[in-house]
């Protein structure tokens, strides 16, 4: 018993060096906004925002931009530290960058970095930068007026309607599964704050230089799976114009397994009717009328979306990774050859709802 | 290796003759035994009624002197007895007796007995309880309160308690064991249980621990709780005790051993499982999904209690990525004026708390409470504005000191109270990981662990779930149709449901 204690003893005084590095909080520089850009001979240049607290009965916080130019991504934290007076730190990290250069180049280096940092977690957003990266991170800066990073909550609330879900997680699924590409939002810095420009299409991981405008990133999230939400508006005829708000919308993808593939998309839309002009809603012709409408409309600009993505090769909606769960057999090195020309057809199925207090 | 080795004991040799007398030892002759009862001022010993009778001798301090009056004194003067058969025949007490053994006699006489003897006698003796008991009015439990429901405790005489539970339970199966522990306070211990419903094994397990006991004094049932655990070094208690005759009848008649101990105003309940010490009595007396919510919401404080400080140790030393994105401004806000780690800030608020719990608890009711103020509102608004403790952690420590008060039973209360320092400490060396290990620790410490030969932890291990009925949730009572399985009851039944009649909307 007593030699029990005396090794239990000595083992407090010996192992007291034996301990985890410990991250307390407010000893930390906390990362939130990490961007990229290319900067010429194998370069990159780095830029972070942290949130610098300032201790006090109110909570406020001040923030800060590093920036350094390195060869490899997370070198330039290393680098930074030299001008950091705590310890920087990417744990909480909400989204990353990517000047439209650098994108251009591809990402895919870029990525893999924070796929095998263990502090970091799935939904880190991704996002591509119409101009430089760094000025995202500036602006970044000067926003103060939330503690929140804008960054994320501009991409988050957008994903609720107009962009579709993208972060880390969906970025390496569509990197690595094959006959699909992946997508990010486009960002651009507008004087003062930042704006979501569209959906930058990518192949593979570098960004083919043409996205989809943000209008129009209702239109995409229709083909790319069911969603709720979001406002899209029609153009009936000239100065006539409807909008409709999307009660639910489901897409269904047919790929005939004959020697000659075709694709064929249905979607069905139920909305409801915001705005429309110069329209008598009361009659239920008249709201057939516009149903009618609506589907062409729909069905004219799905169809030269879809154009756009096989004459870019690009395949950001899975065609091919569908085609492969429908076609047995399915040869993936041929359907690369024959993507571009395959024939799509898309069918929309429009019914409009009435609601609020006119029903 | 030979440090590592086990030593060989070495028997001690055994004593060779009890030659020096212990304390209570019975005296080797009558006079010597009247000489140590004569060597206390309160014994008194004079002839009566006349120069040459009967010698009367008693310790006047624990005789009722209007008995002695009465029914003694009197009887002798008018009715003149000439033997000590005579005077037992004449003197209205019962449970007289005549003995010359002097171990009876010092017994009978130091509880109350008046010796008679014969002037010239041989030694024999008449011995007449007359004993005087003060007692306590039967009040209101303080400890297990409850708003509806009788409002009777347990006081400190074993006959009033033994009253209080023989008037819930008349059925003559309700039998009790009486053991004298104690070499110097011979506290009488009764052992009750219902025959036929509770199982042999535990009243005899009960009853052998209790008179193996050797000890000189027992004050309390409490010394009985912990001298007959299963694990006496363990933190958590083995024994239910109740002040409440309802909550003690009841379990009775669920088959469990209840052990009353003279003195002592708490009653101890066992075989014991831990989720008992999270129901209250008045549970019972609510409807059944209100105390099983209630039951849960314990459980829920329990485990706040024991693990939100060293989980926010925890965090905020290693764990910064899991804080909410919404929370972070306002903890760094709050943890940085703080000069101190948190391991630090967190051991100086938990010891602040529990000075505070001491000194309240030390102190008389009406003192106590402006300790309660002085030392929740001032010292800790103080704290916080001096910088020396954060205001979140402030509130956390409150919340969990408040959560641990939700316990019903005292003693597993004070063991929260101490078994969230091990997770303090494991939660600074190894963060969450840490806090992981040292719940694994106090698991298999659960599993491990007893009361009288039953497990701990049961109905969650082993898994029993037909005890599950009555544990972390209470179903009706039309679904407790059988006593609790691990009791191990003779008689497993507790009532035949009678066929229901189908509920009828209009009387035909």
């Amino acid at each position: 018993m007593t030699k029990k204690l005396i090794i239990f003893i000595i083992s407090f005084l010996v192992l007291t060096g034996c301990g985890v590095q410990d991250n307390i909080l407010e000893d930390l520089l906390l990362a939130e906004v990490t961007g990229y850009d290319a900067a010429g001979k194998n370069q990159i240049r780095g830029s972070t925002v942290v949130a610098v607290s300032q201790s006090g009965e109110k909570s406020q916080m001040g923030k800060e931009v590093y920036a350094a130019t390195t060869h490899t991504g997370k070198n330039f934290i290393q680098k930074t530290e030299a001008e950091a007076s705590k310890r920087l730190v990417g744990g909480r990290l909400q989204a990353v960058v990517y000047g439209e250069e650098l994108a251009k180049q591809g990402i895919y280096d870029y990525v893999d970095t924070y796929r095998r940092d263990p502090a970091i977690g799935r939904n880190l957003y991704l996002a591509v930068v119409d101009g430089k990266a760094e000025d995202i991170v500036k602006i970044e800066s000067k926003m103060l007026k939330t503690p929140d990073v804008k960054t994320k909550e501009l991409i988050e609330q957008n994903s609720q309607a107009n962009l579709p879900e993208t972060n880390l997680h969906t970025f390496l699924y569509y990197y690595y599964g094959d006959n699909m590409d992946p997508v990010m939002p486009l960002l651009k810095q507008e004087k003062d704050h930042i704006r979501v420009k569209g959906i930058a299409l990518f192949k593979n991981d570098k960004y083919i230089g043409k996205h989809i405008p943000y209008e129009d990133g209702f239109l995409f999230k229709m083909l790319y799976g069911n969603f709720k939400n979001g406002i899209y508006e029609i153009r009936l005829k000239e100065n006539s114009y409807m909008n409709i708000q999307n009660i639910s919308s489901s897409v269904e993808y047919n790929i005939n397994t004959n020697k000659k593939p075709a694709a064929n998309i249905s979607v069905h839309i139920e909305g409801s009717v915001v705005e429309v002009q110069d329209v008598d809603l009361k009659k239920r012709s008249v709201i057939s009328k516009l149903e009618r409408d609506a589907e062409k409309v729909f069905q004219k600009n799905l169809k030269k979306m879809v154009r756009m993505f096989q004459d870019n090769d690009v395949d950001p909606l899975a065609l091919g990774d569908k085609a492969r769960s429908q076609i047995r057999r399915f040869d993936k090195k041929h359907w690369y050859d024959i993507y571009p020309s395959i024939p799509v057809t898309v069918h929309v199925k429009v019914k409009l709802v009435q609601e609020g207090i006119t029903e | 290796m030979n440090f590592f080795k086990k030593k060989k004991k070495r028997i001690p040799p055994l004593p060779k003759n009890k030659a020096i007398p212990h304390v209570g030892d019975p005296a080797e002759d009558f006079e010597e035994l009247f000489k140590k009862f004569k060597a206390s001022k309160d014994f008194l010993s004079f002839q009566y009624p006349s120069e040459g009778a009967f010698t009367v001798s008693y310790f006047k301090t624990i005789v009722s002197p209007n008995q002695v009056h009465k029914e003694i004194l009197l009887v002798l003067a008018e009715q003149q007895p000439s033997t000590l058969i005579e005077a037992k025949k004449v003197i209205p007490i019962e449970n007289m007796k005549i003995s010359t053994d002097l171990k009876v006699i010092q017994n009978a006489a130091m509880r109350g007995a008046v010796i008679i003897q014969l002037e010239k006698g041989n030694g024999n003796c008449l011995l007449v309880p007359c004993v005087s008991s003060e007692k306590r009015q039967i009040s209101v439990p303080e400890t297990e309160f409850s708003v509806v429901g009788p409002k009777e405790a347990f006081v400190e005489s074993l006959e009033t308690n033994v009253n209080l539970i023989r008037k819930r339970l008349p059925v003559p199966e309700l039998q009790l064991k009486e053991i004298k522990v104690g070499k110097i306070s011979q506290t009488r211990t009764a052992i009750l249980y219902i025959d036929g419903i509770a199982n042999h094994e535990n009243v005899n397990r009960v009853c052998q621990r209790i008179s193996e006991l050797d000890y000189d004094t027992i004050a309390d049932s409490s010394y009985i709780a912990q001298m007959i655990a299963d694990n006496q070094n363990s933190a958590f208690p083995q024994f239910i005790d109740t002040e409440r005759p309802d909550r003690a009848a009841s379990v009775l008649s669920e088959g469990k051993v209840v052990i009353l101990v003279d003195g002592s105003p708490h009653a101890l309940i066992g075989p014991a499982s831990i989720g008992e010490f999270f129901s209250a009595f008045e549970d019972y007396l609510l409807n059944w999904h209100i105390a099983s919510g209630f039951r849960l919401i314990r459980l829920f404080a329990v485990l706040f209690s024991v693990m939100s400080t060293s989980m926010y140790v925890a965090v905020i030393t290693y764990h910064y990525q899991s804080i909410p994105e919404d929370l972070l401004p306002t903890l760094i806000a709050s943890r940085g004026a703080v000069p101190f780690p948190p391991i630090l800030e967190a051991l100086i608020l938990e010891g602040t708390i529990e000075l505070l719990r001491e000194a309240g608890a030390r102190l008389p009711t009406k003192v106590g409470q402006t300790i309660g103020i002085v030392g929740g509102i001032v010292i800790g608004t103080a704290a916080v504005q001096a910088g020396f403790v954060s205001n979140v952690l402030l509130m956390l420590v409150a919340l969990a000191a408040l959560a641990s008060f939700t316990t019903p039973i005292y003693q597993i209360s004070n063991t929260i109270r101490l078994i969230r320092f091990p997770f303090l400490i494991a939660a600074q060396l190894y963060g969450l990981l840490g806090v992981a290990i040292c719940a694994a620790f106090f698991l298999s410490h659960l599993l491990k662990l007893t009361s009288l030969g039953r497990p701990y932890l049961e109905p969650l291990y082993p898994l029993r779930l037909q005890d599950m009925k009555d544990s972390f949730i209470r179903l009706p009572f039309s679904r407790q149709k059988k006593r609790p399985v691990n009791l191990r009851p003779e008689e497993a039944i507790r009532f035949e449901p009678k066929q229901e009649p189908k509920p009828r909307d209009i009387d035909e």
